[in-house]
């Protein structure tokens, strides 16, 4: 045992005992036993340890295969841990692959720029026709095939004037690699291409071939060029599902889209996500296919209600499974469910929450082979149930009744966007009948701060709403500062809503506590120094203010003079429309949407857990002695 | 339930009786002791007079958090054991033995964090210390018998003048000593090599309750870059989380308040002028106020440590930086 129990003297001869078993349910540990392994008492390390103590029933070839198929999903990034699987399955592999790795260097300027993009699309063209699945295919029949015609005629309509365009184009075939030029040849080439390019600028146009190409072309290709159509968030309506679909289905816009939007330090990130069915398999419960949608047009946010929501999914899909002859559920139902992880990944990248949850639901599949359909159907549900009651819904009481304690008379206290666990607490409190303030502070572009102050205000609790900007400025009558977390991740940093690492650096630099409230099954295993290794990149529309989505905001709107006087009646026509609204035409323009971001560990006073207070370097000594079963 | 044992007498006789016994560790030997007397028949019973036994001695002392840690320990000892009972005597009778043995134990704590900081002073070296800690003093003491030269600062800190009582007690041991005013620590602190603070309570983030003055101690220690070390036997760790000075159990609406100013200017004895307030002006004229004052009450006597001032922790279970606390805490209390 560890070193303190036996220095001090209290060691009793029975604690190995205590550990091992939970005291009063010993029975948890049979595998069949319908008492399930988080036992009703709150007291969660009992729970911990009955389930970690359960021998493992492998016995079977298929058996010990199972759990070896979780430890590889395990072992991948809880963000997109079920990528590969889902590329395999659909075919995309070899699409998409090859391109993604292709784009960096097509967009990096090489000199024969004009070559590698055409024999690129030549190459999409074949691939598109591969990769595209005859349904997504007839649901826009002439989307793809007009775009494909188009953009490869690209390059040579793009040149305004078009002997040079038609140079380029004749070129190509028999044009050697770039080395086995001579330096004549290749001055040539330069030559050729300035010529091009200046003549492209005298016409108007973007300097890129490329760009010009993507340019004249829109209006033909099946991608809209207005955003607000290309919006989730205008889902669901069968216009914008069949917009959608055709965006998806001729990836070649979109890719051609993400080579000049994409932004350098976050390239490595998933482009952002849109609602979409097309793809999806045709098998999949309409459960989860529903989870999923509302998660891609953020109707379900938060790690919370995004976890819960897929639990419940998964627990109607399992409820409905039909054993296919020749197996067992047990043994077949992860086969079921991988495609319905793979989709809710394709919805939006999977939260650090779901990723344990669905490491939880599948440790204990892989755990119970051995059981009978029905028996195991009852269990998996209940396991699911339980997962939801103990580490969710009775762990939130706890955090509650813990966070009252922090919470006096007379306080002001600061949070950032909305957190359930944050709501839950301030509510409690005012319950209660503590006298406080509460300031909310909100930002663009999701404005999340106006629910919890619908809530608090409807509660009468007395508010104060800012935006992120006039934080400097509230912060010196705040006392405490109450966050919600997306993660906790082994270094003890905290990943939330991107802007709450100002407001905890706000809060520290005026020495003001900072108290986040986090789950236990939040916690994450992975280490991150910063926000750019991984994150999440929104919806770039949503920071431009047109008329569908401004919510309610005209902050970015320029004045109708400044307007007048730049662009005149072109302006005018579009009035109403901000600035940002045509930002996919403008050349250098990019926008980036990052959702969350990283505050460091050092910025967070506390962190409020249902296993107590703990400072936040003490979530991997959680991770390690409390939820060893989260590591399997 | 044994209403003939009057738990909180019998600890405060412990205590007067063997100086050299923690607050913490005279707790859980009254609390033997009731065990001992306990006529109790059922579990429950049992645990309710445990319980009943253990808010008294809390309510009954003001400072509280170092026997609060001791209660607490105790009270997570005998929960742990009763899930599986035999015997209700027999089982009785194996806390008694054990709790003996915890008490037994603890002076031996004592000498193992002893024997783990010599080490860190050395030779030639300038000591700061607070006000008066068993397990300071001890160290100290062993560092003098292995032959460490050194000198050692202490504070006088006023209320409890527990400074003279530690000067008394190193000087015995040979070790140079001069007692310092609690107001001169940023004074002598360039000429210390070191800072060594005893500890009421070592809290859940590796912060520190200790003796008014220590927090400030930490700062200037900070600011001159020297390292501030706490010594902390391993039953001091208590389950608290304090954000910040008035988040401590200790704090309540009279310390430190503003009164009102009804002070009688012509009376010199019997005014109620709070020490911040009008002690100022009226220093001369409300020494013996201020002082009643202290003693009331409304002065705290202990403040907190957060642990981003502390360098290390000497403790029983080896040298841990203040996160390694919390690591400790978890694995016993979870």
């Amino acid at each position: 045992m560890d070193p303190k129990k036996k220095t001090v003297g209290f060691v009793p001869d029975h604690d190995a005992d205590t550990t091992t078993s939970p005291g009063g349910s010993n029975n948890t540990n049979t595998v069949n036993s319908p008492v399930s392994a988080f036992s009703n008492t709150p007291d969660l390390s009992s729970t911990t340890n009955s389930t970690t103590s359960t021998p493992n029933p492998a016995g079977s070839a298929a058996a010990s295969s199972q759990p070896r198929s979780i430890n590889t999903s395990g072992a991948r990034s809880s963000y997109e841990p079920m990528k590969s699987s889902y590329e395999e399955q659909w075919g995309l592999t070899p699409t998409s692959r090859p391109h993604k790795t292709a784009s960096p260097r097509d967009g990096s300027g090489f000199p024969a720029k004009e070559q590698g993009g055409l024999n690129k699309k030549e190459n999409k063209v074949k691939t598109s026709g591969l990769g595209i699945q005859p349904n997504a295919g007839s649901a826009s029949t002439d989307g793809p095939q007009s775009s494909n015609s188009t953009s490869s005629a690209g390059p040579a309509s793009a040149g305004g004037p078009p002997s040079s365009g038609n140079k380029g184009g004749s070129q190509k075939p028999s044009a050697p690699s770039q080395k086995s030029m001579t330096k004549a040849e290749r001055r040539e080439l330069q030559e050729k291409q300035k010529a091009e390019k200046a003549a492209r600028v005298s016409a108007g146009l973007p300097a890129s071939g490329k760009k010009a190409a993507q340019v004249l072309n829109q209006p033909n290709s099946g991608f809209s060029p207005n955003p607000s159509k290309s919006l989730a968030t205008s889902f669901p309506g069968a216009e914008a599902e069949k917009a959608i679909a055709a965006a998806e289905s001729t990836g070649q816009a979109r890719r051609r889209e993400k080579l000049t939007k994409e932004i350098g330090l976050f390239a490595h990130l998933d482009p952002p996500k849109f609602a979409n069915t097309a793809l999806a398999p045709k098998d999949l419960h309409p459960a989860v296919v529903h989870a999923g949608l509302q998660m891609a047009q953020f109707k379900i946010c938060g790690a919370n209600a995004r976890c819960v929501a897929t639990l419940n999914a998964f627990r109607k899909a399992i409820q409905d499974y039909q054993t296919p002859p020749n197996t067992t559920l047990s043994r077949h139902i992860q086969t079921y469910l991988n495609p319905h992880i793979s989709y809710l990944v394709t919805c939006r990248p999977m939260a650090v929450s779901m990723g344990n949850a669905i490491r939880y639901l599948k440790y204990e599949i892989g755990k119970n082979l051995e059981l009978p359909d029905e028996d195991a159907r009852a269990l998996f549900v209940e396991k699911i149930d339980n997962f939801i009651r103990d580490r969710i819904t009775m762990a939130d009481q706890v955090i509650t009744s813990l966070g009252l304690q922090k919470i006096q008379d007379g306080d002001v206290i600061l949070t950032y966007a909305r957190s359930s666990v944050v709501q839950g607490l301030l509510l409690a409190a005012h319950a209660k009948g503590i006298k406080f303030k509460v300031i909310v502070v909100d930002s663009r572009p999701r404005f999340e701060g106006k629910q919890l102050l619908r809530a608090l205000a409807a509660a009468g609790v007395p508010c104060t709403y800012v935006l992120l900007t006039a934080i400097g400025h509230v912060m010196r009558e705040v006392n405490k500062v109450i966050l919600g977390a997306h993660s906790l991740l082994s270094n003890g940093a905290l990943y939330s809503r991107a802007g709450t690492a100002v407001v905890a650096m706000s809060a520290h630099e005026r020495k003001i506590p900072v108290i986040v409230c986090c789950e236990t099954y939040k916690f994450s295993e992975r280490v991150q120094l910063d926000s750019f290794v991984q994150n999440e990149i929104g919806n770039p529309d949503e920071l431009v203010n047109d008329q569908n989505n401004n919510f309610g905001h005209s902050s970015t709107r320029c004045h109708p003079s400044v307007r007048g006087a730049n662009s005149g009646d072109a302006a005018s026509a579009a009035a109403g429309a901000g600035v940002l609204t045509g930002w996919r035409e403008s050349r250098d323009l990019k926008l980036l949407n990052l959702l969350y971001d990283l505050t460091p560990s050092e910025f967070v006073t506390v962190v409020i857990t249902e296993v107590g207070l703990i400072p936040c370097t003490s979530v991997p000594v959680i991770l390690r002695e409390f939820l060893p079963m989260m590591q399997q | 339930m044994s209403k003939d044992f009057d738990v909180v007498a019998n600890y405060k006789s412990l205590l007067l009786n063997s100086p050299e016994l923690s607050m913490p560790v005279a707790a859980i030997q009254s609390l033997v002791e009731l065990i001992k007397h306990s006529n109790a028949t059922t579990m429950s019973e049992f645990m309710l007079s445990i319980n009943v036994a253990s808010q008294l001695l809390k309510s009954s002392v003001r400072n509280s958090i170092s026997l609060s840690a001791g209660c607490d320990l105790f009270l997570r000892f005998v929960t742990r054991n009763s899930q599986d009972v035999a015997e209700f005597e027999a089982w009785k009778a194996t806390l008694i033995v054990r709790g003996q043995s915890f008490v037994e134990k603890a002076d031996a704590c004592r000498y193992k964090i002893a024997e783990l900081g010599v080490p860190f002073i050395k030779d030639g070296s300038t000591i700061l210390i607070h006000a008066h800690s068993r397990v300071v003093s001890l160290l100290l003491q062993k560092a003098a018998e292995n032959h460490k030269r050194f000198k050692v600062f202490v504070t006088e800190s006023s209320q409890t003048h527990g400074g003279i009582r530690s000067a008394k007690v190193l000087r015995a041991a040979g070790i140079p000593t001069t007692i310092i005013l609690d107001a001169a620590v940023g004074y002598v602190i360039d000429k210390v090599d070191m800072v060594l603070v005893g500890a009421e309570g070592v809290v859940e983030n590796g912060g520190l309750i200790n003796q008014i003055g220590s927090y400030q101690m930490a700062i200037v220690a900070k600011a001159a870059n020297k390292p501030f070390y706490a010594v902390a036997e391993s039953y001091k760790f208590v389950r608290l989380f304090p954000l910040n000075q008035y988040d401590l159990p200790t704090y309540n609406a009279d310390t430190l308040s503003f009164q009102e100013l009804n002070v009688d200017y012509d009376s010199k004895a019997d005014d109620s002028g709070s020490v911040s307030s009008s002690a100022l002006s009226q220093t001369a004229l409300h020494m013996k106020t201020s002082e009643d004052q202290a003693s009331q009450g409304s002065n705290p006597l202990v403040d907190y440590t957060p642990p981003n001032y502390i360098t290390l922790l000497f403790t029983d279970l080896g040298v841990l930086t203040p996160s390694g606390v919390s690591d400790e805490l978890i694995k016993l209390y979870l």
